[in-house]
C-alpha cells in the first residue's frame, strides 16, 4: 500500500537526513496502531511498507508517476518516527528499486573459503551448535565475522540489530570457518518483533561440514 | 509480559533436526492437550517456550510441537 505523508510530518521528515537520494528508511507506528512498520518514505511525501510488495509498490509509483502517486493515495499519520541509521542497518535500494531481501529470501551461494562466521547467543550451550561434530546444525543462522566486529565497534545492541526476540543479553560468539561445499543463504535482517534488524545473516540450509566450528569466545571476542 | 519454561525433552530433539527462523529461534504453532492451538510461538535455543504470562500453560501440556510455514 503507498500512503501520503501529512504535511506536519512532511516538515519532520525534511529535518532528518536521508538515507539515500531521495528516499528514507523509518521505523514508525501507523496512527492508532501499535505495531512498529518499516517504511520507505520517498522525497519525504510517500511511504510504502518495506515489506514483500514494497517492489511492486515502488514500480508503480515509478510507471504513474511521482505526481500522479501523491495526488491519489491517502494521507497516512504517522507516530514514533526514528530515522534507520547505519550503513548495515538496512538494506538500500537498488537501481531498479528493488531492496536486498533476508537470507532466506536469497539464492544459495557458496564460500570462497575465506568466509568466517560468528552466531551469537544467549546460551552456552546453544543446540545448533554440534559440539561433537564441530559444526553447525542444518537450518541454522550465523551472521558475518565482519557485521559481528561492525555491531561489537560500534557497541551496537545484537538483539536489536539481528532482530532477536527477546531481551536476553548476547553472552556468547561461537566462530564458524565454513568450507566451500558449505552453500549458504546470505541476507540482511528484516526488522522484527519490534527490533531495528539490519546486520548481515547467513543461513546454512544444510549446516556446515564437520571441524568448522573453531572455537566459542565470551561475546566481544575477535578470533582468529 | 511474557514468562519462559523448557519444552520436554522429545520436542527440543525434534525442533534441533528443523530450521530456525531467525539466530537462536523458532516461530511455532504450540498443541495443548486441550485441543487448543497457540501460533507463532517463539522458541529459543530449540528448547525455551516463551508465552504469554497470562496463559499459564505448563510444559506437561505440550501435545506437539510444529513449525510455522512463512507467510
Amino acid at each position: 500500500m503507498i500512503f501520503k505523508i501529512i504535511p506536519s510530518q512532511q516538515e519532520e521528515l525534511k529535518s532528518l537526513p536521508e538515507t539515500g537520494m531521495g528516499y528514507q528508511f523509518i521505523q514508525a507506528k501507523f496512527k492508532e496502531e501499535y505495531v512498529q512498520r518499516e517504511l520507505i518514505v520517498l522525497n519525504a511525501e510517500l511511504i510504502v511498507d518495506n515489506d514483500p510488495q514494497k517492489e511492486d509498490n515502488l514500480k508503480a509509483i515509478f510507471l504513474e508517476g511521482f505526481g500522479f502517486s501523491v495526488r491519489t493515495s491517502v494521507y497516512q499519520e504517522l507516530e514514533d518516527i526514528k530515522l534507520i541509521t547505519g550503513t548495515a542497518s538496512l538494506s538500500a535500494p537498488t537501481e531498479a528499486g528493488a531492496l536486498l531481501s533476508s537470507a532466506k529470501e536469497s539464492p544459495v551461494i557458496y564460500p570462497d573459503g575465506q568466509l568466517y562466521c560468528v552466531r551469537l547467543s544467549a546460551y552456552d550451550d546453544d543446540i545448533r551448535i554440534d559440539k561433537t561434530n564441530n559444526c553447525l546444525l542444518p537450518g541454522s543462522f550465523t551472521t558475518t565475522k565482519k557485521d559481528y566486529e561492525d555491531c561489537v565497534n560500534a557497541k551496537d545492541d545484537p538483539v536489536e540489530r539481528y532482530a532477536l526476540p527477546n531481551g536476553q543479553k548476547i553472552d556468547w560468539a561461537f566462530h564458524v570457518l565454513p568450507r566451500v561445499k558449505d552453500g549458504y543463504r546470505f541476507g540482511t535482517v528484516k526488522p522484527e518483533f519490534g527490533k531495528r534488524g539490519g546486520g548481515e545473516e547467513c543461513f546454512f540450509e544444510t549446516g556446515t561440514s564437520f571441524g568448522t566450528f573453531k572455537k566459542q569466545t565470551d561475546y566481544g571476542i575477535f578470533y582468529p | 509480559m511474557t514468562s519462559q519454561f523448557k519444552i520436554p525433552e522429545k520436542f527440543v530433539h525434534q525442533l534441533a533436526k528443523l530450521p530456525e527462523s531467525g539466530m537462536g529461534y523458532q516461530l511455532v504453532k504450540i498443541f495443548l492437550s486441550d485441543g487448543k492451538v497457540l501460533r507463532k510461538r517463539k522458541v529459543l535455543n530449540s528448547s525455551i517456550l516463551v508465552v504469554d504470562e497470562e496463559e499459564d500453560i505448563s510444559s506437561s501440556e505440550i501435545e506437539g510441537i510444529e513449525l510455522e510455514q512463512p507467510e
